[in-house]
């Protein structure tokens, strides 16, 4: 009856067609590879294909410099490589840009890790009073825009060196050295408070997950909290750790708006405003230059944050099966722990949005009185201003520019949000290793391209028609398609971080139970990933809604969006317009945070304790 | 395709070759194995034979390099024909080792999934979910979420999930080994019972002999990819087919003897050998096992018994394991009685001729007679 006898019929050794037919029917029941290939092709073209065609810029004579380039249109030169890096006028265009960008990144890297490990660690795993509440407060400055903070500084920094209304320093008496007021220390001090709910995401996530019995087994073993804390937790958070470095260093990299409003009066450049400079003075060849070096420091920083995180792999241990989380006593560091915590609340939060609505509410900043008050440059009629003759409120551009924000910024991040938990699905399951790679890469890529450096290559890419797709200038489309390509990044790391948690299992315990392909995306891959599926379209949703370095290329006055709005509106001198502009922008992004927490029914403050 | 041949059903897997790529050794080798219905058949072996892989085969979520598989005479899987059915088109069960219960699906959602699948209409889903979960002792825990309930209910609720669906062949990945021993030998009791009552075809793999052995009518043990013996768990752990089934099956391991060495103990065997109708020369090992060692206080008249030393002896709660010294060799035995035996004394011990197990060079076993 049983047997593995020879006389079992064996099958006849088979045609290669047949062979062929059985492969392509296993790939078809499990098309992760077609999606993988389709998707690869997608973000070819919407990521790697205009990023591309910007850096052969950088290599390709560019009509308007036929003469002094030596060459025709489109043949390589090196003439725009040597003009940046070693002619006369470098220094100022790469080499100090550079040092300026390498000083702000270290100096931001290490006062975010140092104070945001702490507070990961104090929102995580210790009895901080008031714990829930921290966590989502410590997480505000990263919904507000940064070149927000850039505002609220001038408000209360500004000093004689560039005109408009007087700060409140000044109102009090005081006149600000030009090194408060402007240039590297306040630019450092706002990226600073910017990033830093990124370091306390990282790590108060991976702390929460920390097996507590790594500690005691430790302690047992006779080791002081001090060396548990450098030798076992630390190393096990390293990896954490490095993501977040990794992150802030690539978004100093990226950042326009804080220097262009704080730099630019001292002349302070970062490679970011040189790159700006370049674009808007039509240098294109030189910009790809600088966007290219952008990306390769980018990439570098990322390589090295990969090649570190392999080595950390072998070691995975958090988030083991038995897993106890202990909180840790505070006991009578719980109020100097409440104060620090309350106290980096109130220095990134509440005193730069407080200052920004108090200007909008004040004829002359800084003074506190009756008749100092007012609600004119909200709702007010007849104002005696040349243009923009009412509140804010009142004005139909700043509604049409919040309703362009609010469906460009939503479709762009729900797009992004469900291709990112695709792309994780593929990158997890691929049979095909290259395919995984690939993908991977692609999506993460503009986040090695500063915004501004992006636009430019969409508008080098689409600018024109290219086969079936038409010229998209001035349409809202290319601006829903960078906003949806920019944040990809997010996007894909929260669904390949999604996917690596879930086996196989339970879409296997689906397949077998009979579900179809579609069935198991719908009744069990999505609802499993739920949550990270909020925070995939969240995260996009909060960065496109303040991000202005993107779409202040891509957007004309027929599309705009609330922060070219408000930039428009800072270049024209109304500054309590524009700040009631970027106060508004923060609603939205709040409101927006408030609306994907419901509909998810999970809390970003989850993320980091609870 | 299906023929009302009665050999026809059940499961038929033939000349099956898994290969992962990347120059690795076949994960399973041309095998050939007639699984009948209603058949309680054990894949056993240890991590890395191949036991997974074919179980996942046979439930389509991994493909084949070659070979086919027919399920109930209808073939599901033929590279040669270029035949594939999907896992979903099998009307299988699988209850993975993990459970795999979907976590945001709560108990009665969980075992309702696949009847919805099935366009089964909602009373009689009722009625079925109220079947199963009865028979399974879990509708207490109708509405709560997975994560709310234990180990031991969860693996209830995989095993509902499953057979709410009455599949044909049931698959189980280790179907015991994440539970506590108490409620192995329950869940040991409900498995048998199961597969009495539905007379489906069950196939479950192991590395664990124990669950081999209480659970399994048939056993396949596997190793390196390659079918080692088939055949009813006694015959495998009373005629091992080579010197792998011998060292893997048994709680403990057996004592080998290598006729190549010198020594005391090959000496007093190639006595005790002669007596057997083979060829010395053919034998290249021994195998004793511990429970088969008759041990006795050393005494007057020993010629056919070897002598030994005691070396330690450790109480296992009813039986003791006596650690021999035979001129410097070192022997398990089993006995269920020490008396007269201590540590450091001399003893002597022989083998009943049944209980020896004779392997060629090849390592295959020597019948004898």
């Amino acid at each position: 009856m049983i047997g593995n006898s020879a006389q079992a019929r064996r099958p006849a050794s088979g045609r290669a067609i047949d062979r062929l037919r059985y492969r392509t029917r296993t790939w078809l029941s499990e098309p992760t590879i077609v999606f993988g290939l389709l998707l690869s092709c997608l973000f070819a073209y919407f990521i790697l294909a205009p990023v591309m065609m910007m850096l052969v810029d950088a290599i390709t004579v560019d009509f308007a410099d036929q003469n002094r380039a030596g060459g025709a249109e489109g043949a390589f030169t090196g003439y725009y490589l040597h003009r940046a890096l070693a002619s006369r006028i470098s220094p100022y265009i790469f080499w100090t840009p550079l040092l300026n960008t390498a000083i702000v990144s270290f100096c931001v890297i290490a006062i975010t890790l140092a104070l945001g490990s702490l507070l990961g660690w104090l929102v995580s795993r210790t009895d901080l009073l008031g714990k829930r509440w921290f966590s989502t407060a410590l997480v505000v400055p990263y919904m507000v825009p940064s070149w927000t903070f850039a505002l609220a500084w001038l408000a209360l920094f500004r000093n004689r060196k560039i005109g408009g209304l007087n700060s409140w320093v000044e109102s009090l008496g005081f006149s600000p050295p030009d090194w408060l007021s402007y240039g590297i220390v306040p630019i450092t001090i706002i990226l600073a408070l910017h990033y830093l709910p990124f370091v306390i995401l990282l790590v108060g996530n991976a702390l929460r997950q920390f097996d507590s019995q790594l500690e005691d087994s430790a302690r047992s073993l006779g080791a002081s909290p001090r060396i548990v804390a450098f030798r076992i937790v630390l190393p096990l958070l390293r990896p954490s750790i490095i993501s977040a470095a990794t992150l802030v260093f690539a978004k100093c990299l990226g950042d326009v708006g804080v220097t262009y409003i704080l730099g630019v009066p001292v002349k302070v450049d970062l490679l970011a405003t040189s790159l700006l400079r370049t674009i808007s003075t039509g240098q294109d060849g030189m910009s790809a230059v600088i966007a290219g070096a952008i990306i390769i420091l980018g990439a570098a920083s990322v390589l090295i944050d990969m090649r570190l995180l392999k080595t950390a792999q072998r070691y995975v241990t958090i988030g083991a099966k038995g897993a106890i989380h202990r909180t840790v006593r505070l006991g009578r560091w719980q109020w100097p722990a409440v104060t620090f915590a309350a106290a980096v609340v109130f220095v990134s939060a509440v005193v730069p949005l407080f200052a920004l609505f108090l200007t909008t509410v004040m004829r002359t900043p800084g003074i506190i009185s009756a008749g100092n008050l007012t609600l004119e440059f909200w709702i007010g009629h007849d104002l005696d201003t040349t243009a923009l003759r009412q509140g804010i409120l009142l004005t139909g551009e700043f509604w049409v520019a919040t309703w362009n924000t609010v469906w460009m910024v939503g479709v762009a991040s729900v797009a992004a949000g469900l291709l990112g938990l695709f792309v994780g699905y593929v990158v997890v399951r691929s049979p095909v290793a290259a395919v995984a790679a690939f993908l991977k890469q692609v999506t993460f890529l503009p986040y090695l391209v500063p915004g501004i450096a992006f636009a430019a290559a969409y508008l080098s890419m689409f600018a024109t028609p290219h086969g079936p797709i038409p010229s998209l200038y001035g349409t809202t489309a290319i601006l829903v398609l960078a906003l949806f390509a920019s944040q990809m990044p997010f996007a894909s790391r929260a669904g390949i971080a999604a996917m690596m948690q879930m086996g196989k299992e339970p879409e296997e315990a689906a397949k077998i139970a009979g579900a179809g392909w579609w069935r198991r995306a719908v009744a069990i891959v999505l609802p499993i990933h739920r949550g990270s599926l909020v925070s995939g379209i969240l995260l996009p949703f909060i960065s496109g809604i303040k991000g202005l370095s993107l779409v202040i290329l891509l957007a004309v006055p027929g599309t705009d969006l609330l922060t070219t709005y408000a930039v428009r509106l800072v270049d024209y001198g109304y500054t309590q317009a524009a700040n009631a502009v970027a106060i508004m922008i923060c609603v939205v992004a709040f409101a927006g945070t408030w609306v994907v927490q419901k509909i998810g029914r999970s809390n970003l403050a989850d993320g980091i304790g609870g | 395709m299906a023929s009302g041949a009665r050999e026809m059903s059940g499961v038929s897997i033939r000349s099956v070759t898994k290969n992962y790529g990347g120059g690795t050794p076949n994960a399973v080798a041309d095998l050939d194995l007639e699984i009948p219905e209603a058949e309680f058949l054990c894949l056993l072996g240890p991590s890395g034979c191949g036991k997974s892989t074919t179980l996942r085969m046979i439930a389509g979520l991994e493909n084949l390099s070659s070979g086919e598989i027919l399920i109930d005479g209808v073939t599901v899987d033929s590279v040669e024909k270029g035949i594939f059915v999907r896992p979903e088109d099998r009307n299988m069960g699988l209850v993975f080792q993990n459970y795999a219960l979907w976590p945001h699906m709560t108990v009665e959602q969980n075992i309702e999934f696949g009847l919805k699948i099935r366009k089964i209409p909602q009373p009689e889903r009722q009625r079925r979910i109220g079947e199963v979960a009865s028979t399974l002792g879990i509708e207490q825990y109708r509405r709560r979420y997975p994560s709310e309930i234990s180990g031991g209910q969860q693996q209830r609720v995989a095993l509902a999930r499953m057979i709410a669906v009455s599949p044909r062949i049931i698959l189980l990945d280790e179907p015991l080994s994440n539970l506590d021993a108490k409620l192995r030998l329950d869940m040991r009791a409900e498995l048998k019972r199961i597969h009495s009552e539905l007379g489906s075809t069950f196939i479950f793999v192991t590395h664990d002999q124990w669950e081999a052995m209480t659970l399994a009518t048939t056993i396949a043990v596997m190793n390196e990819g390659r079918l080692q013996q088939l055949g009813k768990p006694e015959d495998i752990y009373e005629r091992p087919a080579n010197r792998f089934v011998a060292e893997f099956v048994g709680t403990l391991p057996i004592n080998i003897i290598e006729m190549a060495d010198d020594g005391a103990l090959k000496a007093w065997m190639s006595a005790y050998l002669s007596h057997l109708p083979v060829n010395p020369s053919e034998i290249a090992s021994v195998g004793l096992r511990p429970q088969s060692l008759d041990l006795r206080p050393a005494g007057a008249a020993d010629t056919p018994r070897c002598a030994a030393t005691i070396l330690d002896i450790v109480p296992t709660g009813g039986n003791w394991i006596v650690e021999l010294d035979v001129g410097g060799e070192r022997l398990l035995a089993l006995s269920g009685d020490i008396d007269g035996l201590a540590t450091g004394r001399q003893v002597t011990f022989t083998v009943d001729r049944k209980h020896v197990h004779l392997f060629d060079s090849g390592s295959s076993r020597i019948n004898v007679v």
